[in-house]
């Protein structure tokens, strides 16, 4: 492994506005607020704000957006990006902003991003962004974002006999957790047989067993691990980050059920010095039911293809054997455009401050986040400690 | 022909003959030069061993299906009166795989695995799509 050391930076302060349906509200300002939220969280001014890693919004998209927010919020950087990893932008932003710090680039970095995808867009027109689904190899054959993921699942199902009830399961754990969440666009909790009486999109997934349009914003500021020592709030640790990335369309994935999301988490575990069996909670990106029980199987909790066994009886659930999504997931909670997958790492590091509430792991420590983009193309793996 | 309803495709510098192919009801890819790998989406560059050299070249049109999906909602109006229709990954026998759709039979009697061969759907006169259907072996 060529990674020597840990990162050696922290997450200080975490921002999230209400996620929902939130009319009235547009991107920057979705963004603007939980940025506001996440400076003060960590104590700082917006002065010490010297970094900038803005999530692109899908509604009000710039090529200049990190400058855009500058002029809007009032900031000066002498470090910024827009990440490009679609799901993943989230957790790769942690990833850049590691990379600024250690260079010596910036010392406290705003990660942003915000969307009001819900109220802007129909269904149809948020699913129609998410790609250009314009590809001239696609668009006439009826290619969607969920229709993707399904083409995963119908293979899986094939390979190990993993049941519809069985992927179901995730999405029962995920609204379960939206429940005790008091901030989530849904939260009226859901059995398997609820799942498998939604109506089916393209076989094997239901309307609940895919991700919300929402509208929301989060926001984290990142620092080194020496000025987090002086941290206003307990710090969330950077123990160990990967990234692998290999396709962008789907029929192009080298292997639909089995990705480089094993890369991705095999670095940063091998950087953190930990195994999936030290992980207290698990924030996996769930564009889909499915996606996220692959991701589960590709990340080492279970084997290859057991993944359906993996996520019954409760197993998903705060005090199961892997608490999955506690905030409710993108499933639940629900997805504010791409910066979605900041909402995965808010919560990691409320579980890991022991401020989760009801949805609380109990003596939560080391909490995992991953990200992935597209057809499980891109993927960026956090490890955190409390 | 009547009206065709669905998104089309836009043929541009680097498809262009591919399309013009299809049109005559011939699948044919880029065969690299450099390394003899077929591809699939036509693009100018190999992407095993980076030749920029190639050749188009008909393929037998055979091959099995990788995976597949029954679509009950649909992606654009114009899918609606196809509805449920098969979206599916087809592995051609020269190595790359399509996306494409299932046709000539039902949706439920689609399987991995199963042999397929390729059809040409006259979408309109510039434009005919290869789909796949059932094949004997």
């Amino acid at each position: 492994m060529p990674l020597g050391r840990h990162p050696q930076v922290s997450i200080i302060g975490a921002g999230i506005t209400e996620i929902g349906i939130v009319p009235g509200i547009r991107p920057m300002e979705f963004m603007a607020r939980a940025a506001k939220q996440a400076i003060e969280d960590a104590g700082l001014q917006k002065t010490d704000i010297d970094g900038l890693i803005l999530v692109p919004s899908m509604v009000e998209p710039n090529l200049l957006a990190t400058v855009q927010f500058c002029d809007y919020f009032g900031l000066q950087v002498s470090f910024s990006t827009q990440p490009g990893v679609a799901g993943a932008n989230g957790a790769q932003a942690v990833i850049q902003a590691a990379m600024a710090i250690e260079c010596g680039l910036a010392t406290n970095v705003l990660i942003v991003g915000g969307d009001n995808t819900a109220s802007q867009f129909t269904t149809g027109g948020a699913i129609n962004t998410y790609r250009a689904f314009q590809d001239p190899h696609e668009v006439a054959y009826g290619l969607f974002a969920v229709s993707m993921y399904a083409l995963a699942a119908t293979r899986h199902q094939h390979l190990f006999g993993t049941t519809d009830a069985q992927i179901a399961e995730v999405a029962v754990a995920c609204r379960h957790h939206a429940h005790l969440n008091g901030n989530a666009h849904m939260r009226d909790p859901i059995s398997v047989e609820d799942v498998l009486n939604s109506r089916v999109i393209c076989s094997p997934l239901h309307v609940l067993d895919c991700c919300l349009v929402s509208d929301g914003g989060a926001a984290l500021v990142v620092t080194s691990r020496d000025r987090a020592r002086d941290a206003r709030r307990p710090p969330a640790q950077l123990l160990g980050m990967g990234e692998f990335d290999s396709h962008d369309k789907s029929w192009l994935a080298p292997d639909m059920t089995a990705g480089v999301a094993r890369l991705s988490g095999k670095r940063a575990f091998a950087q953190a010095g930990v195994t999936p069996q030290d992980v207290d909670v698990a924030e996996i990106y769930d564009a889909t039911t499915i996606t996220t029980m692959i991701l589960l199987e590709d990340l080492g909790f279970c084997k290859k293809g057991e993944g359906g066994s993996f996520a019954e009886r409760g197993a998903l659930q705060v005090g199961g054997r892997l608490p999955l999504n506690t905030h409710g997931g993108l499933l639940s909670q629900g997805q504010p455009g791409m910066g979605g997958g900041l909402l995965f790492i808010v919560e990691a590091v409320t579980q890991l401050r022991g401020e989760g509430g009801a949805r609380q792991v109990a003596n939560a420590k080391l909490a995992l986040v991953h990200g992935s983009g597209g057809m499980l193309g891109t993927n960026c793996t956090l490890l955190l400690g409390a | 022909m009547s009206e065709y309803k669905k998104p089309l495709p836009e043929p541009n510098l680097d498809t262009a003959e591919y399309w013009a192919a299809a049109r005559a009801h011939i699948l044919k890819l880029q065969k690299c030069r450099g390394c003899g790998a077929f591809r699939y989406y036509p693009r100018p560059v190999c992407p095993v061993c980076m030749s920029f050299d190639f050749d188009w070249q008909a393929v037998s049109g055979r091959g099995k299906v990788y995976t597949f999906t029954v679509i009950h909602r649909a992606p654009h109006p114009g899918f609606k009166e196809d509805l449920p229709f098969v979206m599916a990954v087809v592995a051609l026998e020269e190595g790359p795989r399509m996306l494409t759709n299932i046709t000539g039979c039902a949706p439920s009697d689609v399987r991995i695995d199963m042999p397929v061969a390729v059809v040409f759907e006259d979408a309109t006169d510039e434009i005919s799509l290869a789909k796949f259907t059932p094949a004997s072996r």
